[in-house]
């Protein structure tokens, strides 16, 4: 049991590349290791796009099936964290679209009057950890307008915003330049304003 | 006058409730850990383990026979091409030799008919 206590301290204090070297090898615990050391983070990056705590451990796990399958592939060019949270802002977003799709789909069906019951149930609002009603509702007025951005921008402000990212971090996330993730960010920033400027436009 | 100002605080109105909004970017609720994360995810591993095609036999067959498949599948066009003209070719060679032997049996190709009409 010491043995083992040890075993598990001993890695997770590893440096990224004895870990993929130790993940590689089969060693007892290393994957483990890994996922406990990414997963808050990874968790929280999905969270941040899909805005739903259970659709965000989905794919967080996805994620993590991602790491195990390919990590022979990892070439090491860009650092094992960088890697990680680029597969779990793909993934986040391949859910997105999937969604998207499933919504306009439904709208298709129902412009043609093909019932789908299941289309008819709506997702409970209770998802949303906002306990204030109001606070909660401008989280979805928000949320509604940054899934109107475009995908890049919405990716540089949803890393730095919602996760905390450095600039520099999601520079070498979105595979750019640091100049290029401040001009987004700036430019989502603009865009959110005006659209929540039309929204409040039309609804107050 | 009166319509300019109240144009003016309905700005500020709705610039207030964007910035209030926008305020919700900052006070973004990070999700608790999850004990049994990494249970679920053996489970998960367990069954795409027990699903997984080994992904090395798939990637070598990609790798090697889609150059050759590409090359018999030319090499399969080439062929039915050569049958479909040589096909054409010898039936049109039969329909000559049909042809003539009819015309050899009714004796259409006797000149001393052309002599007779162009005579007459």
């Amino acid at each position: 049991m010491n043995q083992s206590l040890s075993e598990a301290l001993y890695i997770s204090v590893m440096e990224d590349a004895e870990l993929i070297r130790a993940v590689k090898a089969g060693e007892t615990g290393a994957f483990q290791s890994l996922v406990e050391q990414y997963q808050d983070r990874v968790i929280n990056t999905c969270y941040g796009f899909v805005r739903d705590r259970e659709d965000a451990k989905d794919i967080a796990q996805e994620v993590f099936i991602e790491i195990y399958q390919s990590l022979e592939k990892f070439r090491e060019e860009a650092k094992l964290s960088t890697w990680i949270y680029r597969i779990s802002v793909t993934k986040s977003l391949d859910f997105l679209r999937r969604k998207n799709r499933k919504k306009r789909m439904g709208q298709f069906k129902k412009l043609f009057n093909i019932d789908d019951v299941a289309e008819r149930i709506e997702q409970p609002s209770g998802n949303n950890p906002d306990k204030n009603m109001e606070a909660r509702e401008r989280a979805q007025i928000l949320q509604q307008a940054m899934d109107r951005l475009p995908e890049n921008q919405k990716i540089a402000i949803t890393l730095s915003k919602y996760e905390g990212f450095s600039n520099k971090e999601i520079s070498e996330i979105m595979n750019t330049s640091v100049s290029s993730v401040e001009s987004l960010i700036h430019r989502a920033k603009v865009n959110l304003k005006k659209k929540l400027y039309r929204y409040y436009d039309k609804h107050l | 006058m009166n319509r300019h100002k109240m144009k003016n605080e309905r700005k500020e109105q709705i610039d207030k409730e964007v910035e209030k909004t926008l305020q919700q970017l900052d006070r973004f609720e990070r999700l608790e850990n999850d004990p049994f994360f990494y249970t679920r995810l053996q489970a998960q591993l367990k069954s795409a383990r027990n699903q997984h095609v080994p992904s090395g036999l798939l990637s070598f067959i990609g790798r090697h026979f889609r150059p050759a498949f590409l090359v018999l599948l030319l090499l399969l066009n080439l062929v039915s091409a050569l049958v479909v003209f040589q096909n054409r070719n010898s039936a049109s060679n039969s329909q000559t030799a049909n042809i003539s032997s009819f015309a050899d049996e009714y004796s259409i190709n006797d000149k001393s008919y052309d002599e007779y009409f162009t005579n007459n």
